[in-house]
């Protein structure tokens, strides 16, 4: 079955009423997104050249429906809980299955120069913005996502600000029937400024089959830095197809840190671009994966400026029946010269019907140039293991010690101690068993 | 005395098919110290080991009783619970775990075991700086990952630290004077002779008679072909340093 034909059939008997609904802006990309599809034709399927463990059309067949008359779901005033990292405080706000929702204070509590808002609303205000996408036009998820997004969260940090508060986007699913979000967030980062951004991505219910297509768009400015965490923490009937995009200018630097705890299916993309010189990409990437779970990432990262550093870290630890994948392409384009890549892939298999798949690949057009790449999966260190049960810490505790420690260097990129410490305690409870989500969100569970 | 604290017996055990201990008799008692001797290969290893518990070896005959506990039957954090503590000859690395989150699981699951609640930070803290000064071990190797980057000193008396920690009732260590240079196999020693009471016991895994002048054994065995071929006062210890193992071996293979 071609699941791609129900989205163009979809899109083009609703186009009228999903561009009523949504701003002219986003309007005016959807004619090249919809060509995009008519010409691809179909979405990728497991065995298409990188597409070693998942298939997109798989992902995308259930007919999950989608809100475009913008129904208002009630915001129910428990949603209205911060996943508050301790002692230092978090701007937040909320995508509710693929609306805006501003949190109470968040306005009065943005220091100047710091924009937070709906992206429905930011594509009226700043159409300029939008003109043109940093996502690949040509990608089929992004043009999913740009035939259908109408909303969304919008970001701008003004020259020079250095907001030293993590914003945070908590985003949720709340219906009691199945739904597609196509969500986008738009992120702008001016010159000089610097920003921590941070998404959550849970589930309210847990038994209903969700499907969030979400593309992220950020622009860093000159000197300007961006800090971006993403923590998926859903169930296993939330699918996740996320395509994240950006474009750097000269002296800027972007972390980026994926932590994808619980989901059922995931697709991560990662297109991280330079446009120009001494640009510095971190990537950061950790999944732990059981039961039937299903979770890949690709980063496609292309140096075509000299003096740019890029540095991957990806590991998964997978237990059950969990399968990865990883795929990293970094091509060193001629005339990069000085660039310095660096890409690392580690994998722990913690049961025998676990899988992996790990690609990661270097294409060099250039002589001057410091790069690396590597890739290695096993299983728990028995002598490390044995070491610890001699000293009376139970089996069970002492490979979630071990497993722990193998995600340390990948957390230990995030700068802010306390979200750090919370992510590793998330890590700790996941590796439990338990179902964990941000203390906050047990909090308004209760 | 008679109470017996370990007795192990008959014990046969090997690894990957291959048998490697042919039938180990041992019994210590509280208060005693008991050096093993024996050439490479003998199974001294081994039998550590298989007294820790390592899954590596299988055990395919014989029995060991600790304290009136079938201690084969344990796993190997139950032994260490119930008072079996294992110097290791070579301390694993464990980067990432950090050596006070290390030692705090371990205290807080012996503490579990015996229904008591965890330790509280500061009594936690207490007990690690006191039992670090028996063996003058650095602070600083708290906040570092286990025995990453240790020196091999360092690491041995980390064993010792631990085995402070933990207080056992039998300890088992196994070749702790490898890698040692003088110093520190004088403060290892020193550790090991202060955490000695009467009622814990000690097995003393060693190649060379060097640590027996600091560590004073009871009984001497010499381990040979994975079986206990000679046993006697300290004094062996001395005739096998000034005579080497071939006098055994001989002695044996002719048999």
């Amino acid at each position: 079955m071609n699941s791609l034909n129900q989205y163009i059939d979809l899109f083009e008997g609703q186009r009228a009423t999903i561009e009523r609904n949504a701003p002219v802006a986003l309007n005016r990309l959807r004619q090249q997104a919809l060509d995009t599809l008519k010409s691809v034709g179909r979405l990728p399927e497991r065995g298409d050249e990188g597409f070693d463990r998942i298939s997109l059309n798989d992902m995308f067949a259930p007919d999950y429906g989608l809100n475009i008359t913008r129904v208002a779901f009630p915001a129910d005033p428990r949603t209205a809980f911060s996943c508050d990292v301790p002692s230092v405080g978090t701007l937040s706000c909320m995508v509710v299955n693929d609306t805006f929702v501003s949190t109470p204070g968040l306005e009065g509590s943005l220091p100047e120069g710091v924009e937070v808002m709906s992206l429905a609303e930011a594509a009226e205000l700043y159409p300029g913005l939008f003109a043109e996408q940093v996502a690949p036009a040509d990608n089929p998820l992004v043009a999913l996502n740009t035939l259908f997004v109408q909303d969304g969260v919008f970001i701008r940090v003004r020259e020079g600000v250095q907001l030293e508060k993590p914003i945070q986007i908590l985003s949720l699913f709340n219906t009691s029937q199945p739904l597609m979000a196509a969500r986008r967030i738009r992120i702008v980062i001016e010159d000089g400024a610097k920003a921590t951004v941070l998404v959550c991505d849970h589930p309210r219910v847990q038994e209903v089959d969700y499907l969030a297509c979400r593309v992220t768009e950020a622009t860093v400015g000159r000197n300007a830095s961006l800090d971006f965490y993403d923590l998926e923490e859903a169930t296993v009937r939330t699918r996740r197809a996320s395509v994240f995009a950006s474009g750097q200018m000269e002296g800027s630097s972007l972390n980026l840190c994926g932590i994808f705890l619980n989901g059922g299916m995931t697709r991560n993309e990662f297109y991280p671009r330079h446009l120009a010189e001494h640009c510095s990409t971190r990537l950061g990437g950790m999944v732990i994966g059981g039961g039937a779970q299903i979770i890949d990432n690709a980063v496609f990262l292309t140096h075509d400026h000299p003096r740019c550093t890029s540095d991957q870290l990806f590991k998964y630890a997978l237990f059950d029946s969990a399968q990865g994948s990883f795929e990293g392409m970094v091509k060193v384009e001629e005339g990069a010269d000085f660039t310095e890549a660096h890409q690392t892939n580690r994998n722990l298999l913690a049961s025998p019907d676990a899988r992996m798949h790990a690609m990661p690949q270097l294409v060099i057009y250039c002589d001057e140039v410091k790069a690396s790449h590597g890739s290695a999966t096993g299983q728990l260190d028995e002598n490390a293991l044995f070491y610890m049960r001699s000293r009376g810490i139970p089996e069970a505790e002492a490979r979630m010690m071990l497993i722990n420690a193998f995600m340390t260097d990948v957390l230990d990129a995030i700068a802010l101690d306390p979200l750090r410490d919370r992510l590793h305690h998330l890590v700790d409870r996941r590796l439990r068993g338990c179902e964990s989500m941000c203390s906050g969100c047990e909090a308004a569970n209760n | 005395m008679d109470e017996i604290l370990l007795k192990v017996d008959d014990l046969r055990a090997g690894i990957e098919g291959k048998e490697i201990l042919r039938g180990i008799n041992l019994t210590v008692r509280p208060g005693e110290v008991h050096a093993i001797m024996g050439p490479n290969g003998s199974g001294k290893s081994t039998l550590s080991g298989v007294l820790a518990g390592n899954p590596r070896f299988t055990v395919t005959g014989g029995s060991a009783d600790f304290h009136g506990l079938d201690l084969l039957a344990l796993s190997p954090e139950d032994r260490s619970h119930e008072g079996l503590f294992l110097s290791f000859q070579y301390p694993v690395e464990i980067p990432g775990v950090s050596m006070v989150n290390f030692m705090r699981a371990a205290v807080n699951a012996k503490r579990k075991y015996f229904n008591e609640p965890p330790l509280t930070a500061g009594d936690f803290l207490k007990l690690m700086r006191q039992k670090r000064e028996i063996v003058e071990l650095d602070n600083k190797l708290a906040s570092r990952s286990v025995n990453e980057g240790f020196s091999g000193g360092e690491k041995k008396r980390n064993e010792i630290f631990q085995m402070a920690v933990l207080e056992p009732r039998l300890s088992i260590l196994d070749e702790t004077d490898s890698g040692l240079d003088i110093d520190a196999l004088r403060i290892v020693a020193s550790g090991v002779n202060k955490l000695k009471t009467d009622r814990n016991a000690t097995i003393v895994i060693t190649h060379y008679q060097r640590l027996l002048d600091y560590i004073r054994p009871d009984f001497v065995h010499i381990l040979y072909k994975g079986r206990i071929v000679h046993s006697g006062g300290p004094e062996l210890a001395l005739e096998l340093e000034e005579k080497g193992y071939d006098w055994i071996k001989e002695q044996v293979d002719n048999a």
